[in-house]
């Protein structure tokens, strides 16, 4: 699947719509086998993922999840101002996101 | 139904005497309305054992058959991430109630059955409410409330619970659930073939052991091989601590995880995920029929206003303004007719009972006097509440998170902290409370810090009293100084902490932001009245034993002279008073401010008891005018703002961050704080008035 079409949910306009495609953590990264290092991690040092708060992948994924970003959801950007957090519609729901997050959360533009 | 009273109830756990019902749902579906409308009057709020989110319960009842109702925290889901899942997932598992009802927002069916994918699980027969039914039929949405329970399994009770409407059809829904058993049909999220294996398998090993672990018995086994698989911390831990960490149970859960993973490509947590979605979508797809129709909601249009670029910020200072303004010069009106009012109580006390004399002067000095000085600011207090009541019920709430997010970036914290800061107004218990919507452990911690620093209701009898005695002319000015310093001080603080306490970068956000609601009447009164009842049942108890305590410092020992330098109070005064000689501050105001550790309104109490001057506030005025100068009055009141926060905080930030270290750190940067800055204030001024 190429990522070409796809853009952060940041870089869209005030007004512009699409569809959500994936959510980016920092664990989808980089060549290790993502697979044993996660289910080693999970169930030997459960505590560690607590401790290093680098890896917030998982806690925001579910949040994200749990608002309503699917992949496959109509998604709408509200509001786009300079300096401000982002406002997205999700169905009828607004929900404000921060910039930062909101470069992970990966939308085909329509 | 009546007939089917004298029947035994199915089911297990059913000769405890009443049934009990535990109420959840997302925020912001309504749960806290259709509470309301359950039990009516019949609330009794406490906290949840061990962690200060509050506990409300209430009794409702259908066909003189009574029922209790349990409301849980408001929750997106039931992971192990935060506290208040953990309450609500706790208290189903483990207290088993009768029945679980699962407020859900018709207009965003969708989003609100996740949460009942995951309460199925948990073993318990769930009702769904759907409330908000008037909000899905504007806009075009249509659902087949017949379908939706067969799908789902369980009843289903539309309702709009604004209007009070299905309240009556819901108490019927829990009673005959409960009497009639089975009319659950078990429906549950199918994760397809290989991790339906997986769990089969875990169960199967599960069960054999289960028997002696007491915590885990208490759970469905489907539900705990579920969280084993996701990687819940919590189930994790308790299966560590009975198998111990190298059993084969735990062994076997890691190979199911990495076979699944190694199928999918994806890790378990995501996969699970996405398989409880698609439950959803399939169930939304047949009987939920929507017109598509493209337009901008009411709530848009308020928003391109009152989050406007450039609009934003004005309309919200106008809020504030109208917030303080309503709160200090209308609030006087009422204010004056209650302090009438209890000179009237003290004069007919001293005319009733003239001896003897301690118990006279006990009455009037010493509870009157306390008591009463405080009492007088029940209306502004009580419409503060009203304010923040009404920014928290029509939405704004999270507005304001976000037009102040980006001042709250400068301080290395985000919008949602700002949050606790407009409750902090009201009272810092609540507002600390209010933190646990952040997500970060650091952001929270730095929020809770400069909290007490945002100056409370509690604060304000101190201010009015000493801005009467020596600014009379520009209360207001003085007064909004005050505050003014405590925001700014808060900002410094924030910077400092996040520098040298919790370096980094806050964490990033996302925070719903609810359709404006006009706030009814009922809600708000009963939230302006359960925050306000606090301050009130702080009078009856707090405030009063400490005006008998100071009292009696007061008067002890016998001859010495009611509240002079000889008395108890005297001697403790004095003692301690070259501490703050350089802040300007005589004995008396020492033995306030230790009164005020407890609550800051007892510096005020103190000074009407120490007086003994009763509750007549022109006599207290010139006593303090003899003990003070403007500027030592000045230095009082930022000391009074900045030093400590009072004891009912220190106890909330103990019990939030978890440990006395913070708790600890907060009351003595504080008090440093504090006398720096009275310091300044005074040693400055005087250089001024000399020069002058
Ligand atoms: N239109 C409509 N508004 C409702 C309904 N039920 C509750 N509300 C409003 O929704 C807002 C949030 O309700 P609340 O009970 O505080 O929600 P909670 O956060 O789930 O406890 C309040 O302003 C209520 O007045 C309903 O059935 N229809």
């Amino acid at each position: 699947m190429g990522d070409s079409h796809l853009i952060p949910l940041a870089f869209m306009m005030s007004g512009e719509s699409g569809t959500l495609r994936e959510i980016r953590g920092i664990r989808h990264h980089g060549p290790i086998d993502p697979v044993v290092t996660r289910a080693k991690r999970t169930i030997r040092r459960p505590s560690r993922r607590h401790l290093l708060t680098q890896d917030k992948g998982p806690r925001m994924e579910h949040r994200l999840k749990s608002m309503g970003f699917l992949p496959g959801t109509r998604i709408k950007m509200i509001k786009n101002d300079p300096g401000t957090p982002l406002i997205v519609g999700i169905g009828d729901c607004r929900v404000c996101i921060g910039r930062g997050i909101a470069m992970r959360v990966m939308v085909e533009k329509d | 139904m009546q007939d089917k009273n004298c029947h035994p109830r199915p089911s297990e756990g059913n000769d405890k005497s009443m049934i009990v019902a535990a109420l959840t749902g997302n925020p912001n579906s309504g749960k806290t309305t259709v509470f309301n409308n359950l039990t009516g009057a019949r609330q009794h709020v406490g906290n949840w054992p061990g962690v200060t989110v509050e506990k409300k319960e209430g009794v409702s009842k259908y066909d003189s058959k009574e029922f209790t109702v349990v409301d849980l925290p408001g929750t997106y889901s039931v992971t192990a991430y935060s506290i208040e899942e953990m309450i609500v997932r706790n208290f189903i598992s483990q207290e088993r109630p009768d029945v679980v009802v699962d407020v859900v927002d018709a207009s965003n069916l969708e989003r609100n059955l996740y949460l009942f994918s995951q309460l199925i699980e948990l073993g318990r027969p769930v009702i769904l409410a759907l409330n908000m039914m008037d909000e899905a039929t504007k806009k075009g949405i249509a659902i087949d409330t017949q379908l939706l329970s067969t799908l789902l399994g369980s009843p289903v009770v539309p309702m709009v619970a604004v209007k009070n409407r299905g309240t009556e059809e819901l108490k019927m829904a829990i009673i005959e659930s409960v009497e009639r058993g089975e009319q659950f049909r078990e429906i549950k999220v199918n994760y397809g073939k290989e991790i339906e294996e997986e769990i089969e398998k875990i169960e199967e090993a599960l069960k054999q052991n289960i028997e002696y672990s007491p915590i885990l018995k208490q759970h469905n086994t489907r539900w705990l091989a579920i969280k084993a698989l996701e990687g819940d911390e919590h189930v994790l831990r308790e299966l560590r601590k009975h198998f111990g960490e190298e059993s084969g149970i735990l062994k076997k859960i890691e190979s199911s995880v990495r076979h699944i993973e190694s199928i999918y490509k994806q890790d378990i947590e995501s996969v699970i995920v996405d398989y409880r979605y698609g439950f959803i979508s399939g169930v939304v797809r047949e009987a939920v029929k929507r017109e598509r129709k493209e337009y901008e909601s009411r709530s848009d249009k308020i928003d391109n206003i009152l989050t406007n670029r450039i609009l934003g910020l004005p309309f919200f200072a106008l809020f504030m303004w109208l917030m303080f303004f309503s709160t200090f010069y209308l609030g006087k009106f009422p204010a004056r007719w209650i302090e009438i009012l209890i000179g009237y109580v003290a004069d007919g006390i001293s005319n009733l009972i003239t001896s003897p004399h301690w118990i006279r002067s006990l009455l009037v000095d010493g509870i009157v006097g306390g008591v009463g000085s405080v009492i007088v600011f029940v209306p502004q207090i009580f419409i503060m509440f009203l304010f923040i009541s009404i920014i928290e019920d029509s939405g704004y709430m999270a507005r304001a998170a976000f037009i102040m997010d980006r001042l709250m970036h400068w301080l290395g914290l985000h919008g949602k902290s700002f949050i606790p800061m407009i409750m902090g107004f009201g009272c810092n218990v609540p507002a600390v409370m209010a933190t646990r919507t952040l997500e970060s452990e650091r952001d929270r911690k730095l929020t809770i810090l400069i909290n007490p620093l945002v100056s409370c209701t509690a604060r304000l009898p101190v201010y009015a009293l000493f801005t009467a005695a020596f600014f009379a002319a520009n209360q207001g000015t003085v007064t909004f100084s005050i505050y003014m310093l405590g925001i700014i001080l808060a900002v410094l603080m924030a910077k400092l902490f996040r520098r040298f306490l919790f370096p980094g970068e806050s964490e990033p956000f996302v925070m719903e932001l609810p359709p404006y609601r006009f706030p009814t009447l009922k809600s708000t009164f009963i939230h302006m009245w359960e925050r306000g009842s606090m301050f009130l049942r702080k009078a009856g108890t707090v405030i009063l034993a400490g005006s008998m305590i100071m009292w009696i410092l007061a008067y002890m020992p016998p001859g010495a002279g009611y509240g002079s330098s000889k008395s108890l109070a005297g001697r403790i005064g004095h003692f301690l008073q070259p501490v703050v000689k350089p802040l300007g501050f005589d004995w008396q105001a020492v033995v306030a401010l230790i009164f005020g550790f407890v609550a800051k309104e007892l510096v005020v109490s103190a000074y009407g008891t120490l007086f003994g001057v009763g509750e007549d506030k022109t006599a207290i005025i010139a006593r303090i005018q003899g003990n003070f100068t403007p500027l030592s009055a000045y230095a009082f009141m930022a000391f009074t703002l900045l030093y400590t926060p009072c004891l009912a905080t220190v106890a909330v930030i103990r019990k939030e961050t978890g440990s006395w270290k913070w708790a600890v750190f907060a009351v003595v940067y504080q008090l440093i704080l504090a006398w720096l800055v009275a310091f300044l204030i005074y040693q400055i001024g005087l250089l001024f008035t000399r020069g002058g």
